[in-house]
């Protein structure tokens, strides 16, 4: 690409900040769309690039390193950084200039790391970031005299408001103009020492009259209610509460219109195509398959829109904190609660997530149990079997038996999660490791930053729809389709293709816990993602049946076909099975071994047999 | 860091206390750390250190955690960090004058 190609030429600019010192939020400021969000080869850790433009029009590329609090790497994320800077690395060049990012309400941490990359020797300028914040508290920070007192030169910024970088873009102007190639032979490296380094910024803090800024009184003010010991546990369970609430209930309207408008869209097919394999392929395969998974849409975005502004205002590592002695019961840590939150939209950026657990063992627990959340792709299983087998009826104060039996799914997942990571720590629980999680001050939310990350969401989601799952229905409709029946054949046509002996064969397997033939089928493309499962019993049976309007068909027709022990038996298969061949590659590539995922995808099969078997035989001991 | 470490400057035993054991909301200044143990070893002794717990900052217990004195929420210098029993008992402060 000829870009690429040009951008050797372009200079390379490294953001290097503390984790949670807004260097993000200044990264989506500068770059705006332009960036591409990648893994770093071999490792588990987010590289992200972009480019931007100074006022004098010339491009540069800027480069969001990973968050560190010193350069004495103690995680993946720290180490890329830290080799980066020192010109060590063989997967980044040594940028050409270095932005240490520093929160002007937190300079000790910030000018800590600012020194420490300042004795490498680079060309660097040092942001004081959400300054405003600090005017507002009334924090008074004389800039030229912090310039001349580090002999770096300083300007403030405001990653939150737009056209907040100004000062900082300008003068990534005259980089641009002068790129020195002088910076890149190796430094002199002096010896790293933290209490050096320690005792400077005092001196520093001391002479700009900084010396006695301790935590925002905001942050102290609002912390006297989030982390109170009654009040904070029952915060957090109302914030979870509302959370999911919103989840169901705001994506109601979405996701209805989605609905219809894959239905009109099938029904005008229907009437401009002539009758052909060719049509049915497009709408018994892709239109149906697509569109029961698409319409999930709304709910990811709401979850992932809830995640990503606690995260955003500071709520979250708060929420870990209150849920650490809970979560260390059984041997995890606090830091797995986020992972594990958003592994209820998708395991898949859950277990990236867990990148930022730095004890291995933990992180190992988590990623084994992450699965076992209840994540959005279960939902059209779950909405399709509650809708058609548990009646709608009220219990007990206004509650909902269907919304209560969705809920008692939910809870069955993270019992069933607690339970496993007890038993995979049972050798090791007497061990308590360090925590050292950072409670950062809390500030408004970036809007900014809040719909890119969002943004991001729905790129994968999407994809994942236009790729796997459209080409795994496809597969799907074929194997369903052909071979046609013989002249004169009586049962339906899909009986004698390629998917129906597949079926007949897997029912043998799980005919002892209630799976009929289609159920049988549809699990097999469900292994690529959960989700397909509806879309395929959908195809098998509109390709089973003569309905033509399968989608709305679907409930009726297996809440007549099938008992109610074979339904929650399925419910029961759906907490535990594996059945997401990405989560699995996800698992594969962040442990970097075919361990994990196969011991994952073996307990998780045994688990779901187990559960499937007694539930299934209970029904029938029950219903008679 | 082993105990001989120590600097000559250290104020004596009698006067430092465990993190952990330092009331809340009471100013405290951070006086160093302890030696290594079977919980929390060098490595991260030097990340306790990184985050900032330095002689001379000031540190005080904001929170604990509802089941417990672990963890424990520390205001340290500019931030503040949850800490478990193990960290806690791992740095030693001394109370302010008041």
């Amino acid at each position: 690409m000829n870009a690429e190609a040009a951008s050797l030429a372009t200079p390379l600019i490294a953001l290097v900040g503390n984790p949670n010192c807004g260097k993000t939020a200044l990264f989506n400021l500068l770059t705006g769309s332009r960036q591409k969000v990648a893994n770093y080869a071999g490792v588990t850790v987010e590289r992200k690039e972009g480019s931007c433009y100074t006022p004098s029009g010339r491009r540069v590329r800027i480069l969001d390193l990973p968050g560190a609090y010193s350069l004495e790497p103690r995680t993946p994320d720290e180490q890329i950084t830290c080799d980066t800077l020192y010109g060590s690395s063989h997967l980044e060049d040594r940028p050409d200039f270095v932005v240490a990012v520093c929160d002007a309400n937190n300079l000790r941490q910030g000018l800590r790391l600012a020194l420490a990359v300042r004795r490498l020797g680079c060309p660097m300028v040092i942001v004081l970031n959400m300054i405003d914040l600090a005017r507002k508290r009334g924090l008074r920070i004389d800039v030229p005299r912090l310039a001349r007192e580090l002999g770096v030169t300083v300007v403030e910024t405001v990653a939150t408001r737009s056209g907040g970088a100004r000062d900082l873009t300008r003068l990534l102007d005259g980089i641009a103009a002068s790129a020195s190639p002088a910076w890149r032979a190796p430094p002199v490296q002096s010896p790293a020492d933290v209490e050096t380094d320690h005792r400077e910024v005092q001196r520093i803090l001391r002479a700009i009259g900084a010396d006695r800024v301790g935590l925002p009184e905001s942050t102290l003010g609002i912390d006297r209610v989030v982390l109170h010991p009654v009040v904070g546990p029952i915060l957090l369970a109302a914030t979870l509460f509302l959370m999911f609430q919103a989840v169901f209930a705001w994506a109601q309207a979405p996701m209805t219109i989605i609905q219809g408008a894959v239905a009109a869209l099938g029904g005008w097919l229907t009437q401009v195509l002539p009758a052909t394999h060719m049509r049915s392929l497009l709408i018994d395969g892709v239109l149906a398959g697509t569109g029961s998974v698409i319409v999930f849409l709304p709910q990811i975005v709401i979850l992932f829109f809830f995640i990503l502004l606690l995260e955003d205002v500071g709520y979250l590592p708060r929420a870990a904190f209150m849920l650490d002695r809970l979560m260390g019961g059984v041997g995890l840590s606090g830091r797995s609660f986020i992972p594990l939150l958003s592994s209820f939209a998708c395991a898949i950026p859950g277990i990236m997530a867990t990148r930022t657990i730095r004890d291995p063992r933990d992180r190992l627990t988590t990623i084994m149990i992450a699965p076992l959340m209840t994540c959005s792709a279960r939902l059209p299983v779950y909405a399709l079997i509650i809708g058609a087998f548990i009646p709608n009826r009220e219990v007990w104060g206004g509650l909902e038996l269907q919304g209560l039996v969705l809920f008692g799914l939910y809870v069955l997942g993270v019992a069933a999660a607690m339970l496993v990571a007890f038993v995979l720590r049972l050798p090791q629980r007497r061990h308590w490791h360090p925590l050292t999680l950072e409670l950062p001050a809390y500030h408004a939310p970036s809007i900014r930053s809040l719909a890119i990350g969002l943004w991001h969401r729905v790129q994968i989601f999407l994809t994942r729809v236009g790729t796997i799952i459209l080409s795994l229905m496809i597969v799907l409709w074929f194997l369903s389709t052909y071979p046609a029946p013989p002249p004169g054949a009586t049962g339906p046509a899909i009986t004698y293709s390629i998917a129906g002996h597949i079926g007949a064969a897997l029912a043998v397997v799980f005919g002892p816990i209630g799976f009929n033939w289609q159920i049988s089928i549809a699990l097999v493309p469900g292994l690529a993602a959960r989700e397909v499962a509806v879309g395929a019993l959908g195809t098998v049976y509109a390709l089973s049946t003569a309905s033509t309007d399968v989608a709305n068909a679907l409930t009726p027709l297996i809440g007549s076909s099938w008992g109610l022990p074979t339904a929650l038996s399925l419910l029961a298969w759906y907490v535990f099975a594996p059945q997401c061949l990405s989560t699995l590659a996800t698992v594969k590539r962040e442990t970097n071994s075919w361990r994990y995922p196969l011991i994952m995808a073996g307990y998780l099969f045994a688990l779901a047999y187990l559960a499937s078997f007694v539930t299934y035989r209970v029904a029938l001991a029950w219903s008679g | 860091m082993s105990r001989s470490d120590r600097k000559a400057t250290d104020p004596p035993e009698s006067v430092s206390i465990r993190l952990i054991d330092l009331p809340k909301g009471i100013p405290a200044r951070v006086v160093g750390l302890e030696p290594p143990n079977e919980h929390v070893d060098a490595g991260e002794l030097r990340r306790l250190a990184a985050i900032g717990f330095l002689p001379g900052e000031s540190v005080r217990v904001i929170a604990y955690s509802p089941l417990g004195r672990s963890p424990v929420a520390v205001s340290i210098g500019n931030s503040m960090f949850g800490l478990r029993r193990v960290e806690a008992e791992c740095i030693r402060v001394c109370r302010e004058p008041a």
